[in-house]
């Protein structure tokens, strides 16, 4: 075996170098099968139509621009405050696979969509 | 004879990726990192178990985790949404029991001694609060039983994710004993380099050490150590009622870039004490010690302490101690890190002692503080805040 610094064979390195390879380029494929998501803080008022049962509320459909969304699902939902006032925080899936994040304030009493999850 | 605790102790698995893989359902199976910030001097603070496979943990540094995990799913996170989770987490946990202890964001011990039977025993009763949280909130955590915390702790990491492990004190010998030192609750890194060196690999080798070597070494700790390796620990389940008051109170900032500006440093550190203060008046404490962490860029860390006499919870108190130690320890070289604490803390603060000099100012300043302070729980944090802190956060774009 050909030794190019003493315990360090061309061999050795040849073999790391395409274990290196052979890990970004698996690594690439991976991310090739996944998509990526991104998150875009939007911040704009929009409407939404609302609907109040059992003590609870539950948003069905928002408008953004001239676009109807329909809300298919609530997939998370908190509750923060500002000051006294809370504020309704839902994530929820409309128009295909994408996520909303919007909100309630009950201080301004108004509707804001804060992020956008873009796959 | 006095029947042992049975107490449980539940671990929320992988808690904010999870919070977000729930949030975006797109994200499940993927690696997802959640981070405080997408900067690349930011850390991990919580990865995904799909993440975890490339090496990923909590703590790392966001630079590492993208060369480690090229495809990684990278999330901002949303502490509000995770501590609003936590609370409701803490409030279906009290519909078992009342004795429930909050002890960080994502693990609660709850004391079931007098409850278990009622669910058909300790395990059922676990196995009920399991399903209870992924019903309500599509989430898994890992849960641990024994007589003390130390147990039961231990014993919810043996089997994560979505673990129900029980760990007896007959179990102590055969099972506790034989795992790896770093397993033991209060074993962190540094104290498990230390005990390699004294050839200590298992709990059981820990327990062997005598007390008074382990002394030697570890200092007043050295005891809780040997007690915990040998599966002792009496310290009850404590309720939010019943939590002693804190020793000090703080916070730090990590300046985005290195920087040696003073008007940047000077804001950051009055946005420091200005919170610090907040959180001083808020929970009805005053204290009498500054104390101002600073690390440079080269990663040395000084801190720095000022006890000028009187108790202190307003911002421009605060603020002049703190930038009174900063004019003293700064060294020309550009600040990566500030951190501003107060101790000595009193729980019912008396009414200031001052000069006749100055007694108007602070009468009036202090004046000034509640006004501001009724607005912002009014309105909320943001409501009044110093024109110097608007100002960076406009520069900043």
């Amino acid at each position: 075996m050909i030794c190019i610094a003493p315990g360090v064979s061309i061999a050795g390195v040849a073999l790391r170098r395409y274990a290196r390879c052979a890990w970004s380029l698996y690594n690439g494929f991976r991310g090739f099968l996944m998509k990526t998501t991104a998150v875009e803080e939007v911040d704009e008022p929009i409407d939404v139509m609302t609907i109040f049962r059992d003590g609870a509320m539950r948003p069905v459909k928002f408008k953004r621009g001239d676009h109807a969304y329909k809300i298919s699902r609530i997939t998370y939902e908190w509750v923060t405050k500002e000051g006294n006032y809370p504020i309704y925080h839902f994530a929820v899936m409309a128009d295909g696979e994408d996520v909303y994040e919007i909100y309630l304030s009950t201080l301004t009493m108004s509707w804001t969509l804060a992020k956008v999850h873009l796959k | 004879m006095k029947q042992d605790r049975i107490i449980i102790h539940v671990d929320m698995d992988a808690f904010f990726a999870s919070v977000e893989q729930k949030t975006d359902p797109s994200l499940e199976g993927k690696p997802v990192m959640v981070c405080g910030g997408l900067e690349s001097r930011t850390v991990v603070a919580a990865a995904s178990y799909e993440a975890r496979e490339y090496g990923i943990h909590a703590g790392m540094p966001l630079a590492v985790a993208r060369v480690k995990c090229p495809n990684g799913i990278f999330i901002e996170g949303d502490p509000q949404k995770y501590i609003y989770t936590s609370i409701r987490l803490n409030d279906l946990y009290r519909e078992f029991t009342p004795i429930v202890e909050e002890f960080s964001i994502d693990e609660s011990f709850l004391d079931v001694t007098d409850v278990a039977e009622r669910y058909g025993g300790t395990v059922e009763m676990a196995g009920q609060i399991k399903s209870k949280v992924n019903e309500r909130f599509g989430l898994a955590c890992s849960i641990g039983i024994g007589p003390n915390k130390i147990l039961a702790k231990t014993a919810s990491k043996l089997d994560k994710p979505d673990g129900l492990t029980v760990l007896s004190r007959e179990d102590v010998p055969t099972k506790f004993k034989t795992l790896p030192v770093g397993k033991l609750y209060g074993v962190g890194e540094e104290t498990a380099k230390k005990l390699e060196m004294l050839g200590v690999r298992t709990i059981g080798q820990l327990a062997d050490l005598p007390v008074p070597a382990l002394k030697k070494v570890f200092g007043v700790i050295g005891e809780l150590l040997h007690d915990a390796a040998n599966g002792i620990d009496n310290s009850p389940v404590l309720t939010q009622a019943e939590q002693p008051p804190p020793k000090s109170i703080g916070n730090e900032y990590t300046f985005q870039r290195d920087t040696r500006d003073e008007e940047v440093i000077h804001s950051v550190l009055l946005g420091l004490c200005s919170k610090v203060a907040r959180r001083l008046r808020k929970g009805g404490h005053a204290g009498r010690t500054v104390t101002l962490k600073i690390r440079f860029s080269d990663f040395t860390t000084i801190s720095r302490g000022n006890t000028p006499g009187g108790c202190m919870d307003l911002d421009k108190e605060i603020f002049d101690v703190a930038h009174e130690i900063l004019a003293k320890a700064q060294k020309h070289k550009a600040i990566r890190l500030l951190g501003v604490s107060v101790s000595n803390l009193i729980h019912t603060p008396p009414e200031k002692q001052r000069s006749l000099f100055d007694y108007s100012f602070w009468k009036k300043y202090k004046k000034v503080i509640e006004s501001v302070d009724k607005a912002r729980d009014k309105y909320g944090e943001r409501a009044v805040v110093w024109a110097a802190l608007i100002k960076r956060e406009r520069n900043a774009g």
